[in-house]
């Protein structure tokens, strides 16, 4: 009999699972008492959670938030607040032109068929500034996939004997993380990268969130959901794809200038 | 007799929402009937606060800093960190009216908004400095025992409060986010999803590391509890 999987168990918990999957986890945690304990054990950890109690406030709180709102707000919603700074990083600004750049980008260039010498528009012997633009991206993206299958590779191979220290794999992954959620938002037009993303961002979670120092069953376990998702060989095409291009690119701009 | 509503907003003690709007009792509402409805009521104010009335989003800071508040001391697990959260909500959301879709309620964009701002604030923040689980500090540990309860009883719930805060401790700001926004706030995997902009596996399986990270803690004490 296959027991019902961990993660599969939560979701039931929570009401997450769809109808067909939820009738046969409760059909399979009614024959089976394994899974019925494991299930009242989920049950009984979220329950506690859900009790954990919270400090009130009175009815009067909001009018108090009003009163520290009230000077700082601007006059009009959308203007520039007077009196507070925004809590504004200079990473956000970078972001956001980065997502901006990459999505029009890719909206036009990554999936369409390239013509002859028609990559790299050039004025002169100057390359155009959209020209610039678009190898800046290639080349962003390039070295995320680069960066992406390095970090995999380590882990994979990593020694499993004893405990794994995967500390520095997981800083890594911490930053690859970030720049993979940018890139996928940024990505929505084009499903084929978004789907090596999309797949990508649990399994650098995981990683990003495994404690530092492994048991060799939970290395292997990381592993298995690396090499089952054939993450690395993905990571590596589409990188190899992203680098091709911009050889091609750099080609076709030099022809012309 | 029928007494024209006299409320800011033109809603009156009849109206359904019960909320901080009603102002004279035994008024009766002017308004159209679609709006005596929270959804209408809420998205008459939005539309207010929208346009500039600011009393429309006092309106809305009033009726759910407590709600948001909740939701920012679960991220947290600090009040003073709540009460930053709870500000810092308010001025973004105030910022982001105009973008507001209102496919969702007033007080669910609300809780995302809170969510990512605790989120923020979290990532800021050396781990492990949350007190929730000092008993010194943190009095909601203090809050529980009932008086009802015998010595071994109040012990072991302090135990087991003591033990959960330090699972959520030990949760990422994202698995926080997302457990809170699941199952103690009851929004869908997709509207999470939304909130903290990453796709459904990822956030169900941030909700299933906390989950099992909670479990793992706390199962030794449920199953004797038990």
């Amino acid at each position: 009999m296959t027991h019902i999987g961990e993660e599969q168990l939560v979701a039931f918990a929570l009401d997450d699972l769809d109808e067909s999957a939820a009738a046969q986890a409760a059909a399979h945690a009614e024959a089976c008492g394994a899974c019925r304990a494991a299930l009242a054990d989920v049950r009984a950890v979220l329950d506690k959670a859900a009790a954990m109690p919270v400090p009130e406030r009175d009815a009067q709180y909001g009018a108090r938030v009003w009163a520290v709102l009230d000077p700082v707000l601007p006059a009009r919603p959308g203007e520039v607040r007077r009196g507070r700074s925004w809590r504004w990083q200079p990473w956000m600004a970078a972001a956001a032109a980065l997502v901006i750049a990459v999505g029009a980008f890719l909206a036009g260039r990554f999936t369409r068929e390239e013509a002859p010498g028609a990559a790299a528009p050039v004025a002169g012997h100057r390359l155009a500034p959209e020209a610039i633009h678009e190898r800046v991206v290639l080349a962003a993206l390039g070295e995320h996939m680069d960066r992406t299958e390095r970090t995999l590779v380590e882990l994979v191979n990593s020694d499993p004997g004893g405990r794994v220290d995967i500390s520095a794999e997981q800083v890594w992954a911490r930053d690859l993380l970030d720049a993979n959620r940018l890139y996928r938002q940024a990505a929505r037009g084009t499903p084929a990268l978004a789907q090596v993303l999309d797949d990508l961002e649990p399994v650098l979670l995981e990683i990003a969130n495994s404690p530092s120092r492994l048991t060799a069953a939970e290395f292997e376990s990381l592993r298995a959901r690396i090499e089952e998702r054939s993450l690395v060989f993905k990571v590596r095409v589409t990188g190899a794809e992203l680098r091709a291009r911009q050889r091609s690119f750099i080609r076709g701009g030099d022809k012309q200038s | 007799m029928r007494t024209k509503c006299s409320t800011r907003f033109g809603l009156c003690s009849g109206c359904p929402t019960r909320s901080n709007l009603i102002q004279p009792p035994n008024t009766v509402c002017a308004l159209p009937s679609n709006l005596l409805t929270v959804d209408g009521a809420e998205h008459f104010v939005l539309a207010q606060a929208r346009a500039g009335n600011r009393d429309a989003f006092r309106t809305l800071v009033e009726r759910h800093s407590r709600a948001v508040f909740r939701v920012a001391f679960r991220i947290t697990g600090n009040e003073q960190d709540a009460e930053d959260v709870v500000q810092e909500t308010f001025l973004k959301a105030y910022g982001e009216l105009a973008r507001f879709e209102a496919r969702s309620g007033v007080g669910t964009w609300l809780h995302r908004i809170a969510a990512n701002c605790a989120i923020d604030l979290l990532r800021k923040r050396p781990r492990h400095t949350v007190s929730r689980h000092d008993d010194e500090t943190a009095p909601v540990v203090e809050q529980l025992p009932s008086h009802e309860a015998g010595p071994e009883r109040v012990a072991a719930g302090r135990q087991m409060r003591q033990r959960l805060a330090e699972a959520m401790d030990d949760l990422t700001a994202l698995e926080r986010a997302a457990f809170t926004l699941r199952h103690l706030e009851q929004q869908s995997i997709d509207e999470i999803s939304a909130a903290l902009g990453q796709n459904p596996a990822a956030t169900r399986h941030s909700i299933f590391r906390a989950v099992a990270k909670m479990r793992r803690a706390l199962s030794p004490l449920v199953r004797s509890s038990a």
